[in-house]
């Protein structure tokens, strides 16, 4: 079985963006929530029967085949910090960690599926891709359900479908996301508009850091909101078609950004590229919204591509528990802010100025 | 001691107090008997025959918790408030038929009510969705594209369908035949219902 140290040491596969299209889609993911018929929904059970039931549930996740050598835990035997990087890594959801026992998480090696038992519903296989592969990563998930199918009965009624612990989730109990990166579409003031097409169409866009529309480091989430009336096809589509308009829109705005303002552009990024590599003392917010200029400066070509690539990893590592976890000691702000700041300039140092020589054909 | 003997310790059937009030109606030919204290029987109209109904009694006394249903942290209190929200079953408002999967039903699965339902916004267990599946359906407009599944369906759920809808087919026509006296079809029915079902015995 695989250990918690293993898993940290090893970036999740989706992470390593493998995908060359991950610069505006950085990943895709497929929940599906399943319930086993006539027990007792987690948040509704006796903790001797969710015990009882998450028990017999995780002898069956860890025997599927693409669970071999699993990350297998129950959640009460993982520490405070050890929860929150599972969170980070989102391999498990803020709800799951605020259990205990009970609950249990099996993380497949590399990291693309994640099967949570006894969180809000028994079950919820999730599956991440790197870049847009939302039918990729729906394939593999109705994969385990055929698999899981086999020896459980899952609660189903013709007319509501799958049966789930909050109607929100009947029918399908699917929930398709893409996690975007969309510097070019705040830092020209469309992300608003953007926004609001987006919820009208039914979808839920939201920020991955910080509240409401003001987000951190540009990235933002959008996910279906309906499960029931359509089929997994029509959902995933529908989302699919929506996440290629915004992808469009975004480079729309940055070639935009390129043409329009090429000295405002090469200045914003030199300057982010200076901090982060000169900074002693950055707290998670400037660090972020730093970290989205190179990220965005290097699909653009101010920097190598796989400069991408380590902005990634660097966004993860920099989170609270991750930076946490790298110490024994219970860190403060501003020893984290110092721990965070060491962390990017060394990271940084494999990556030379950015080249700003590719906007002289605008100027 | 004295007075232990039959009726001396009969409880009302709508509170913990000692019955005085007992009442016998035949409906439908079947006779039901109800024993009920005096401000209860007050309180269900008893002086008034014809509104009270004894096929609208709740079916056994409320104040015991059913064996085995789950005691949950968050259900505490709620048998407290069923005291005082407790439904008259005699009120004009609620039909005969919606007995059981009122709003102060418990889920015969798993004891959750509908008060927990809007508290939390969950359910208890998948057969709450049979209990309250009027509240929940009505629901469902503002909250998805459409109100009936059009995804997956889990593999055997298709052929039970088909074998429940075919069973059922089987049986009326059995009926039919039974009713017509036609026993030779009767019986060619029988068998092909008992090679659709496997028997428990094989």
């Amino acid at each position: 079985m695989m250990r918690f140290s293993t898993l940290l040491k090893h970036p999740a596969g989706w992470m390593t963006g493998s995908d060359a299209d991950s610069a505006v889609v950085l990943t895709s993911r497929i929940r599906l929530a399943r319930n086993i018929s006539g027990a007792p929904f987690p948040g509704w059970s006796r903790k001797i029967d969710r015990i009882q039931l998450m028990t017999s549930l995780r002898e069956k996740v860890e025997a599927l085949p693409e669970m071999k050598n699993a990350f297998s835990h129950e959640l009460s035997d993982l520490t405070s910090v050890q929860k929150q990087v599972l969170v980070e890594r989102h391999l498990i959801s803020r709800e799951q960690a605020a259990r205990g026992s009970g609950s249990a998480t099996v993380v497949n090696r590399n990291q693309t599926l994640s099967i949570m038992i006894n969180e809000e519903d028994h079950l919820r296989l999730q599956s991440i891709r790197s870049g847009l592969h939302l039918k990729e990563a729906y394939d593999l998930i109705s994969k385990v359900d055929g698999q899981l199918e086999k020896s459980v009965s899952f609660a189903f009624d013709q007319e509501l479908g799958y049966l789930t612990a909050c109607p929100t989730n009947l029918g399908t109990g699917l929930r398709a996301s893409a996690m975007l990166h969309l510097p070019g579409l705040v830092i020209s003031e469309n992300i608003n508009e953007v926004m609001n097409g987006i919820a009208k169409l039914g979808l839920a866009v939201r920020g991955i850091f910080g509240e409401g529309t003001e987000s951190l480091g540009h990235l933002f989430q959008i996910s279906n909101q309906s499960t029931l009336g359509e089929s997994e096809q029509e959902i995933i589509e529908r989302l699919d078609r929506v996440i290629r308009k915004v992808h469009h829109q975004e480079l729309n705005a940055r070639q935009k950004l390129l043409e329009d303002s090429p000295q405002a552009l090469a200045d914003k990024v030199s300057r982010s590229y200076g901090i982060l590599s000169h900074a002693y003392l950055i707290d998670s917010k400037e660090a972020l919204n730093h970290i989205s200029l190179i990220r965005l400066a290097s699909d653009m070509g101010f920097f190598p591509k796989k400069t991408i690539e380590l902005c990634d990893e660097l966004i993860m590592e920099i989170e609270p528990a991750h930076l946490q976890h790298s110490t024994d000691s219970k860190l403060s702000a501003s020893q984290r802010d110092t721990i965070r700041a060491e962390i990017i300039r060394s990271r940084l140092q494999s990556i030379q100025s950015p080249d700003i020589s590719l906007i002289k054909q605008y100027l | 001691m004295s007075g232990h003997i039959i009726a001396a310790e009969m409880q009302c059937d709508y509170c913990e107090k000692k019955a005085t009030v007992h009442y016998t109606q035949i409906i439908d030919g079947a006779s039901k008997k109800a024993s009920l204290c005096e401000t209860c029987a007050a309180e269900q109209g008893i002086t008034d025959p014809e509104s009270f109904l004894l096929d609208q009694m709740p079916p056994s006394s409320p104040n015991t918790p059913e064996e085995g249903s789950p005691k949950n942290p968050s259900a505490e209190g709620s048998d407290e408030n069923s005291g005082e929200k407790k439904p008259s079953f005699l009120s004009p408002n609620i039909p005969k038929v919606n007995l059981g999967v009122t709003k102060s039903g418990q889920c015969p699965g798993c004891g959750f009510t509908y008060e927990n339902l809007n508290k939390t916004g969950r359910l208890g267990c998948s057969e709450c969705y049979q209990f309250f599946r009027k509240e929940i359906k009505a629901s469902l407009d503002n909250m998805h594209k459409g109100v009936t599944h059009q995804g997956r369906v889990p593999e055997g759920v298709i052929e039970d369908i088909e074998l429940r809808e075919q069973t059922k087919k089987l049986e009326n026509a059995l009926a039919d035949a039974i009713e017509s006296e036609d026993f030779e079809t009767a019986a060619k029915l029988r068998d092909e219902l008992n090679a659709l079902t496997p028997h428990p015995c094989q």
